[in-house]
């Protein structure tokens, strides 16, 4: 068969890639995919109909870079990166179709957020709720200001930190080989507690506190999940003998854990568009949404309605960021920092002509309209 | 090895979103949906135990894998085990354990890793490829990135996209790197295929079926390695074919543009110019609808394969050759 010739095989050692696709589904798989997408966007709109009511677009010139989140009367959340580009020419437009020019009132740069400030905005603000409540694969919904859900997803990782200055380091390099009992260490590194506390090459490590290790996937794990500053006693074997130090935890960044470029070509293939802005944040929840760059600044619901958090970044091919309500309170208690454009952008160098940001809804609907003509074609062709 | 279970749940959760946009009143969310969340909240739970990371010290290599028994049996890809006789198994807590690595048919991705000492091991139930349908729901796991201290293998959830040839399930649960050997449940928490290859688009992840490992459960389990790896399953060696290049869709059919000598085409007597109908009375209107009824069966299997000649229909009892055999030069 024809399909031999086009064969370009790439392997990779992690996840094998295909560049080559595989047999096309048939016309009736996908108009029933897509109408199994639809239905179940729709179940959704009960979901997302309060907090779209505190829901606008945010836009520089015409395009829109984001969504935002109305906390309080005229003000409204957003993501700070993607409108940083043009501060001066922002503005809002409400699910009712109004256009309401918008200014930067302040910032929260740890959580790439930004207060804009809206005069006349009339909506509404909206109602935090307890993402407490959220468990592995609950539901998620992106409100849109139209009151229909812009993205679905699932919660794929509880809310954790993504700062690397939030993970105790001890400071040893493992043997990997070494097979037990315990934790060979390689190396020390220098000016770290481990060196600090005396420990060094050849040493097995094999408690920490009162937690026995029985390797090198074990003693990263239990560190990464204590904080910097924490004392820990780690009980090790030096030339036969056993002996125990006090080590108090550092923090730093830890090592990529595949390769950092063959990551990002798994994340770039098929032209999928992230946020510059993705990484490092304090406290985040991971879903599976396939939020597009500009989604970000919308609040997110669960199938109750109510308000988990605020989208923050599409940071990979399989996951988009959001910051938990209780997070998304706590900053709002605090005092912003006044905004600063970024430098060497202030009149918008990045910014782009035209409307490309066609919203998932109507992609899909535009999609469906083509299908159905493609199959009253080939019905026709048939008879 | 727990075999094959009916799962008709999956289908009567899609049959029911047909209708349940109507009758609400404002603000009331579907029952079906509240039960669809239910169940994938419930899979997650259940299945995130026995989903591993599966790292090599030797290839400095990592990816996932399934227990699917007590005894700490491993299901994973045949590519994340690939020349390796012994992994580290380490259990989304951070606890960690070795594994023996068993078989592997690389045509099919499928691999056997089993856990040292056997015994007390968390583990999920085997389901049954062979009945899933495009547009069930699916629920995927698996160490994306490699293990994680800091966070749980991400939930994922999804339909079926497609049925690939040899076995193979298309989802649009997105995978990366780490993945790889990872489980695909269904809504019942089974482990319907694992995690194979991923396509430019997101629609494009790939999943061998668990078929394809109940089909050579015990040389898997003894030990055997065999096949090749092909991540373009249209080029993977062990492809049925009948032997023709098509030259396209024509009105009653697809015309050949040529047949393979010595193929099962050309031992029929069939040949150019000649327009197949039907395979197995199914009606082949063109190339995709000629790989899909083929990729339902297996090299060696018999089918009825109807085509016109001259305005005359045949039809020829042909049995299926692998591709590899075919054209030998492939492999």
């Amino acid at each position: 068969m024809k399909s031999y010739a086009y064969a370009l095989i790439v392997l990779m050692a992690f996840l094998s890639v295909s560049s080559a696709q595989l047999p096309e589904s048939s016309p009736e798989d996908r108009a029933l995919l897509v109408g199994q997408a639809e239905n179940l966007f729709k179940s959704l709109v009960p979901a997302v109909e309060k907090a779209a009511l505190g829901t606008v677009e945010v836009r520089v010139w015409r395009k829109r870079v984001g969504y935002g989140t109305v906390v309080a009367t005229g003000k409204v959340l957003t993501k700070w990166s993607e409108v940083r580009r043009d501060i001066r020419s922002l503005s809002c437009r409400t699910g009712a179709g109004k256009w309401l020019s918008a200014e930067v009132s302040g910032v929260y740069p740890d959580a790439d957020l930004a207060i804009l400030d809206v005069e006349g905005l009339q909506a509404e603000p909206v109602r935090f709720g307890d993402e407490g409540t959220l468990k592995l694969g609950s539901f998620l919904a992106l409100s849109r200001p139209d009151g229909q859900a812009a993205a679905m997803g699932v919660v794929s990782v509880l809310p954790r930190s993504l700062r690397s200055s939030d993970r105790a380091f001890l400071g040893v390099v493992m043997d990997l080989e070494f097979k037990g009992p315990g934790v060979l260490v390689r190396r020390v590194e220098p000016d770290t507690g481990a060196a600090l506390s005396g420990l060094r090459e050849g040493d097995v490590i094999l408690r920490v506190t009162d937690q026995e290790v029985n390797g090198s996937f074990e003693l990263a794990t239990l560190l990464q999940r204590l904080e910097p500053g924490q004392k820990v006693e780690i009980l090790f074997k030096r030339s036969g003998r056993q002996e125990a130090v006090n080590v108090e935890l550092g923090g730093r960044p830890r090592a990529p854990r595949i390769p950092y470029n063959r990551m990002e070509q798994m994340n770039s293939m098929g032209g999928h568009r992230y946020n510059d802005v993705k990484d490092g944040f304090r406290n985040v929840i991971q879903s599976d949404m396939q939020l597009n760059p500009e989604d970000c600044g919308a609040p997110v619901v669960d199938l109750d309605g109510q308000l988990v958090g605020v989208a923050i970044a599409r940071a990979g091919r399989i996951k988009s960021f959001i910051i938990p309500a209780s997070m998304i309170m706590e900053l709002l208690s605090t005092k912003p920092v006044k905004p600063q454009a970024e430098p060497g952008n202030v009149d918008g160098v990045r910014r782009q002509p035209g409307f490309e940001n066609e919203d998932p809804f109507e992609m899909m609907r535009r999609k469906m309209e083509e299908m159905r003509r493609l199959m009253e074609e080939m019905e026709e062709k048939e008879d | 090895m727990t075999l094959a279970s009916v799962r008709p749940a999956v289908i009567a959760v899609f049959l029911s979103f047909q209708g349940f946009s109507s009758g609400l009143a404002p603000g009331e969310i579907s029952i079906q949906v509240k039960e669809l969340e239910s169940k994938v909240e419930d899979v997650s739970r259940r299945g995130l135990p026995a989903t591993v990371s599966l790292f090599s010290e030797k290839s400095e290599s990592s990816g996932s894998g399934v227990i699917i028994s007590q005894k700490g049996l491993i299901l994973t890809a045949g590519h994340v085990v690939e020349g390796l006789e012994e992994v580290t198994v380490v259990f989304p807590d951070g606890k960690q354990a070795r594994g023996r690595v068993l078989g592997s048919n690389l045509s099919k991705d499928a691999a056997m890793v089993q856990l040292q000492p056997d015994g007390e091991w968390p583990f999920v139930a085997l389901g049954d490829s062979r009945d899933t349908k495009v547009g069930d729901f699916v629920i995927s796991l698996g160490h994306a990135g490699g293990y994680d201290a800091l966070r749980s293998p991400p939930v994922r959830f999804g339909r079926v996209v497609a049925l690939n040839p040899l076995g193979f399930i298309g989802t649009d649960c997105a995978l990366i790197g780490g993945d790889s050997g990872g489980p695909l449940f269904n809504l019942e928490g089974e482990v319907i295929g694992i995690h194979s290859s991923i396509g430019a688009s997101l629609m494009a992840n790939n999943h061998t079926g668990v078929q394809n490992f109940k089909t050579d459960w015990d040389r898997l389990e003894k030990g055997e390695t065999w096949g090749r790896l092909t991540m373009n399953p249209l080029m993977n060696p062990d492809r049925p074919v009948i032997g023709f290049n098509v030259a396209g869709a024509v009105a009653g059919g697809v015309e050949l543009a040529e047949v393979y000598p010595d193929s099962p085409a050309d031992v029929v007597g069939m040949r150019r110019g000649d327009v197949v109908s039907r395979i197995e009375g199914q009606q082949v209107r063109n190339l995709r609808e000629l790989q899909g009824v083929l990729s339902g069966h297996e090299p060696g299997n018999e089918v009825e394969v109807t085509f016109i000649r001259e305005g005359e229909s045949m039809t020829r009892k042909i049995k299926l050759a692998r591709l590899a055999d075919v054209l030998p030069e492939q492999e």
